[in-house]
């Protein structure tokens, strides 16, 4: 006898595959929120001798003792079972098989994320019970599988990062491919179970997006998602057929956002795309949805960004001028501290003559764009690497900042002379038409900063055109002109902000000491 | 083969009945369960009991005020003076769950959703709905017209309820009224009565998100008002609010039945039949309890008013009061967002005043025909900014100035201010500082050689027992201490000539309390530099260190103030003066602030002098200024169209911030940290700076 444990619909589907490649009877043990979610579960009497129902959340109002013994009136013997296999070991359930030392089969969360536990980690810890409970999650493994009694790990390969090596303990595990290969017959079933619509048509050459929930989750505020996605079509999707399939938990009304986007809101796991649509989209885009890691392979062409952009999109008409300073002064772009993914993907939309974006410092000869950002974020030492990198820049190369943090990670007291040989370029925002309802953007101004000895190339930089129109976001974005004493004035706001700035960290540091 | 545990579902049915149902019940229990997690698991026959006894007061006893929790704060009694909610953030009391929460988890399980309009859907900026008449009665030119519409209501009610055994009326019922006994059309003043609802009635911003995420999830939506407005004149309302896409529309006028009573609930009922209701509203009678005893669910969306009504001003006159109080609450409790205090203490308590002061100082600047406006640093800062988004029919320009630089720059006319307020005041301050310190705070380092002269060193300290020597220093080297600001005052000149440029009149704004920077700058423009312009002195405030200081000037009005002098307003002067030790002054600066710090004056060499900068307040000046700012344009943006609303006495601009400071928790919890220099330019070797908390407690407060 097997025993499935699942929490999510992702989990229960991914069960449901794997009793059809076993003989053997099984058990399914899932959380009461799936007997929420489906009303049918009568249903699954087809896939599973036995449904037993369970309180998720328990080990977290009891003791350790009274969860097993929870678990052991529920289920009975767990020793019984030849095979464990556990989704959503973060749950109470995970907690028993660590402490009676039970072996079983770490399912991952979500495709891709065995080898990315951070995702679902940062997740728990701003969840309002789970933020309490997250570091004994980790310590017993329940993010990544590494509990010494987690035998074998059941995970997408393909899904997984670059570093990932699959070893010995490895079941490669692939949702649409195994669905493929179940006969026609027990898939329908399968699909029949969630119920997701069939035969929705798409018009040619789709972008499909598949969403987040991030406010739900408290990632973020409902305006920022919506603002989150406004960018994301005015920057990187732009197109005219886009179809947008939400996640199930995910509320927003894209429709509204979107006029002219075909909505799917019908919930069913989005690994059923592949079979329900009558025509296959073109691209499929996701900010970081772990849906798209099963999707992968299995469309043309497929756009992701990644969790960082949950809070760096709004840097993202920053990195867009500073891109388009790489572009016009014909340079490869290295990155410092700024957020490569997104580098990447908005250099993709330049058209032609697109920098090269890397993390590499190259040698001494080759001039490039260092793109800087976020390099304080551990520590006042990111700085003094900025300020030795400015120093030693190569002839023919520039560094541009785009000051995320407003940390000025380039200024020190004693090297107050690099501002010098620094100029600023001002982002102008103007509202298309009078604010909509929709309407999320800032429309103040924002300043990234362009350093360079050679005061051509400086010339050449601060001077980029930089003029695009974001209709979803309702914003035309502009470089703002500067006459020299604007550009004074500029700058003598930015070493103003600086210089308050670097005293702020010292009285802090000094109350700090105290 | 066994499928699901039955006993799962049939403690789930129980928990529902027991714990959910009855809104009371589900009002207290889940938050009281949140809140105490740990005991519910090693303790629950402890929280069953809690519940039993839930159950027992809402629905056997009937009662309708909370059983667990404690009322608010601020409950107005007769004896008991209101305060401000001093624990922290006003909009954490309202408690909501986000848009996307109700949704998810209340409303996306009905098939049909039921809303209520007002204060539910749609909101008003004032804190009755009857207070809408004052603005209707300005609108008809017709005095006493509050009373006489709320009479006509009245009798209205009482004649259909004669004639038709039912109190429902409709607007023309009342307007026939109201025409027979004032002459004035009904007609016409229906329509100003509607045209002044669609002027004032606004989306109320987080209904506006539940209803379109439940619009895009396909749900039914009806709309079920108590109104005597017609279902015509309620689409109108509703589609310029945005509301649309709604399946029906219920006005109780509509269908001689209400709410209140129960049976507009039955329409509902009889035109879904089999379909799962819940009926969202504020009002406990009509949209809860009513709802319920008409077997329809509800969700209680709780009125902004009743959350902010006990924490609001008392004592301002009734429009004000209304206005003030209407965008408060609507603006802080709408929804699920929490501000932060600082901001809060500007929107709540600096708002007002500073709205009220700028249209005062637009109306004075009409009334003198005055030239030119100009805003005194660093108060003038967020004068200027609200000024200029409300009028930009009058020039005006940001006047870098000071009390230093007021002091060092009239030294020709106010010596005894120049003694008082470097020597005297510095040698009373808790960080004494030296000699040397003092005169380079100065620009008066040429004084050193003549320290021996007078038994000072460069160390010795300013204390009370060396000011006398000090002061006989200055006495008696004045010719050289006017000498020494020569230089400087020749570009002071020049930036006085600049800014006044042409202007024959120019009003100078400050915040107070002694006047002695406008009237300065007076003496400098009319008498020194005689430029042929006329200067009038306006500030927020008028109270001097010692009550005769400047009575002579508020008697002529060449200091005139908003708020309060000692000679009106008198019993603001007093509160403000004579409680707190005195130190209510600081606190009222906190909405007058900038994130630059204060003018010093002039080098030699024409370069700007300032103060050391109090870079640990930035951040809560830019908290509290945004906070004044949004309240300044709330306000401008929903009462604009009738003018007399933006005409804010001074006594009314007071109120927010005198009940802030009837009990200091707030700020002492606040702004402790807050840096404070009042030995403004003093210490030049140490550079210490005060805070708050140290001031209070030297203070004694």
């Amino acid at each position: 006898m097997v025993l499935y444990h699942v929490v999510s619909s992702y989990h229960l589907l991914s069960a449901m595959i794997c009793s059809q490649l076993h003989e053997e009877k099984s058990v399914l043990l899932c959380s009461e929120w799936i007997v929420q979610k489906f009303p049918q579960i009568e249903e699954l009497h087809h896939f599973f001798q036995k449904v037993i129902c369970i309180d998720s959340n328990y080990r977290f109002f009891h003791s350790p003792d009274n969860n097993i013994a929870y678990f052991n009136n529920a289920v009975g013997d767990l020793k019984r079972f030849s095979k464990i296999y556990s989704w959503g070991s973060q749950f109470s359930f995970g907690f028993v098989l660590n402490d009676l030392k039970l072996p079983y089969i770490f399912c991952e969360e979500a495709a891709g994320l065995l080898s990315r536990p951070e995702i679902l980690m940062n997740i728990e810890k701003k969840d309002s019970l789970k933020s309490k409970w997250w570091e004994l999650c980790q310590e017993i493994g329940a993010y990544n599988g590494s509990s010494p009694y987690a035998i074998q790990k059941l995970c997408n390969v393909k899904a997984q990062a670059d570093s990932f090596i699959p070893d010995k303990d490895i079941i490669n595990f692939d949702v649409i491919a195994e669905l493929k290969a179940l006969s026609a017959e027990t898939r329908e079933k399968i699909l029949s179970f969630f119920n997701p619509p069939r035969g929705i048509s798409i018009p040619d050459k789709s972008t499909l997006l598949l969403t987040q929930h991030f406010s739900n989750l408290l990632v973020m505020s409902f305006e920022e998602q919506a603002l989150l996605y406004q960018i994301v079509e005015d920057y990187f999707l732009a197109c005219e057929n886009l179809i947008i399939k939400p996640h199930p938990d995910d509320l927003m009304y894209y429709s509204q956002l979107f006029l002219k986007a075909q909505i799917i809101r019908e919930r069913f796991p989005s690994e059923f795309l592949p079979f329900i649509l009558n025509n296959q989209p073109y691209r499929v885009a996701t900010v970081s949805s772990t849906a798209i890691y099963n999707l992968r392979g299995h469309y043309q062409e497929v756009f992701e960004l990644d969790t960082r952009y949950e809070s760096d999109f709004p840097m993202t008409h920053r990195y867009y001028a500073a891109l388009k300073i790489a572009q016009r002064i014909g340079l490869d772009v290295v990155c410092l501290g700024a957020n490569e993914v997104l580098a990447c993907r908005l250099s993709e939309t330049l058209g032609e003559d697109v920098p090269q974006i890397t993390t590499e410092i190259p040698d001494s000869n080759s001039a490039c764009v260092y793109l800087i950002d976020n390099v304080t974020a551990s520590g006042e030492s990111g700085r003094a690497d900025v300020v030795n990198l400015l120093h030693s820049l190569q002839a023919g190369s520039c560094a541009v900042m785009v000051n995320s943090q407003d940390d000025y990670c380039w200024y020190n007291y004693e090297e107050k002379y690099l501002w010098n040989d620094i100029a600023p370029l001002v982002l102008k925002k103007t509202a298309l038409k009078s604010q909509s309802e929709d309407f999320y953007a800032s429309l103040e101004d924002e300043t990234i900063y362009i350093y360079s000895k050679d005061k051509e190339l400086l010339k050449m930089a601060k001077e980029t055109a930089i003029n695009k129109e974001l209709p979803h976001t309702g914003i035309m974005l502009e470089n703002r002109p500067l006459d020299s004493r604007d550009e004074k004035i500029k700058m003598l706001e930015g070493i103003l902000a600086a210089t308050e700035n670097r005293l702020l960290y010292y009285i802090e540091k000094e109350k700090q000491e105290k | 083969m066994g499928l699901i545990d039955m006993r799962g579902q049939i403690k789930d049915k129980l928990y529902y009945y027991f714990a959910e149902k009855n809104w009371g019940v589900r009002r207290e229990y889940g938050p009281y369960v949140d809140a105490h997690r740990e005991e519910h698991a090693e303790h629950p026959w402890k929280h069953r009991w809690m519940l039993v006894k839930l159950n027992w007061h809402y629905r056997v006893l009937r009662r309708d005020n909370m059983m667990i929790s404690k009322p608010p704060e601020g409950k107005v009694t007769e004896k008991k003076q209101r305060l401000p909610y001093l624990e922290g953030s006003e909009s954490s009391l309202s408690n909501r769950s986000s848009p996307i929460h109700l949704v998810k988890n209340r409303l996306l399980s009905f098939d049909v959703i039921s809303f209520d309009i007002f204060d539910t859907l749609i909101l008003r900026p004032f804190s009755k709905p009857t207070d809408l008449f004052m603005i209707v009665g300005k609108r008809l030119n017709k005095v006493e017209f509050y009373r006489i519409r709320t009479d006509a209501e009245r009798r209205a009610r009482e004649e259909a309820m004669q004639k038709k055994g039912t109190r429902e009326i409709t607007i023309y019922d009342i307007y026939r009224i109201i025409e027979q006994r004032t002459g004035i059309p009904a007609e016409l003043g229906l329509q100003t009565e509607f045209e002044t609802e669609l002027d004032y009635c606004f989306a109320n911003p987080y209904m506006k998100k539940v209803y379109r995420l439940l619009q895009e999830q396909g749900k039914t939506i009806v709309i079920t008002s108590d109104m005597y407005l017609p279902k015509e004149m309620m689409e109108k309302l509703l589609h310029k609010n945005g509301f649309s896409g709604y399946d029906k529309l219920y006005v109780s006028c509509d269908y001689g039945c209400s709410k209140s009573n129960g049976s507009l609930y039955q329409y509902v009922k009889n035109d879904y039949p089999g379909k799962t209701i819940i009926h969202v509203g504020d009002n406990m009678n009509s949209d809860i309890k009513c709802a319920a005893a008409a077997g329809v669910e509800s969700e209680h969306y709780r009125n902004c008013h009743e959350i902010g009504n006990p924490y609001r001003a008392d004592g301002m006159s009734a429009f004000v009061e209304s206005s003030y109080s209407g965008i408060v609450n609507t603006y802080l409790h709408n929804s699920d967002k929490v501000f932060s205090p600082l901001y809060e203490y500007g929107f709540i308590y600096g708002g007002l005043y500073v709205l009220g002061f700028c249209n005062w100082i637009h109306k004075r600047v009409k009334q003198e025909g005055i030239d030119k406006i100009l805003f005194l640093s660093r108060d003038g800062y967020i004068y200027q900014k609200v000024f200029n988004m409300m009028f930009d029919d009058v020039p005006n320009e940001y006047f870098l100035w000071s009390r230093i630089a007021n002091t060092k720059y009239t030294v020709k006319k106010n010596r005894e201010d120049f003694l008082r307020r470097i020597v005297y005041y510095r040698a009373l301050a808790p960080f004494k500082i030296t000699a040397k310190s003092l005169l380079q705070s100065i620009n008066l380092l040429g004084l050193i050689p003549y320290l021996k002269e007078y038994q000072l060193n460069e160390k010795t300290l300013l204390i009370p027992e060396t000011v006398k020597l000090f002061d006989q220093l200055f006495i008696e080297h004045w010719d050289e201490v006017c000498e020494a600001f020569e230089p400087e005052k020749d570009y002071i000149r020049n930036y006085i000539r600049d800014k006044v440029g042409n202007a024959s009149k120019v009003a100078v704004i400050d915040v107070g309390w002694l006047g002695s920077g406008p009237v300065g700058l007076k003496y400098l423009i009319e008498e020194e530099l005689q430029l042929n312009c006329q200067v009038y002195c306006m500030q927020a405030a008028a109270r001097p260190p010692i009550h005769t200081d400047i009575a002579p000037e508020l008697m002529d009005s060449t200091i005139e103030p908003y708020i309060f002098s000692e000679m009106f307003n008198r019993n603001h002067f007093d509160v403000h003066a004579n409680t707190n030790k005195g130190q209510n002054n600081i606190f009222f600066e906190f909405f007058s602030q900038a994130t630059y710090p204060s003018y010093g004056g002039m080098n030699a060499d024409g370069s700007f002098i300032f103060d050391y900068p109090e870079v640990e307040n930035y951040k809560a000046i830019q908290e509290i200024q945004s906070g004044i700012i949004d309240f300044c344009s709330q306000y401008i943006h929903f009462f604009h169209k009738d003018f007399f609303a933006l005409c804010i006495s001074g006594y009314d601009a007071y109120c927010p911030y005198r009940m802030i400071i009837r009990d200091l928790s707030f700020i002492k919890k606040y702004f402790s940290d807050y840096t404070f220099a009042r030995n403004v330019s003093g210490d030049t070797e140490n550079q210490r700076i005060e805070t708050i908390r140290e001031l209070l407690d030297q203070a004694g407060v």
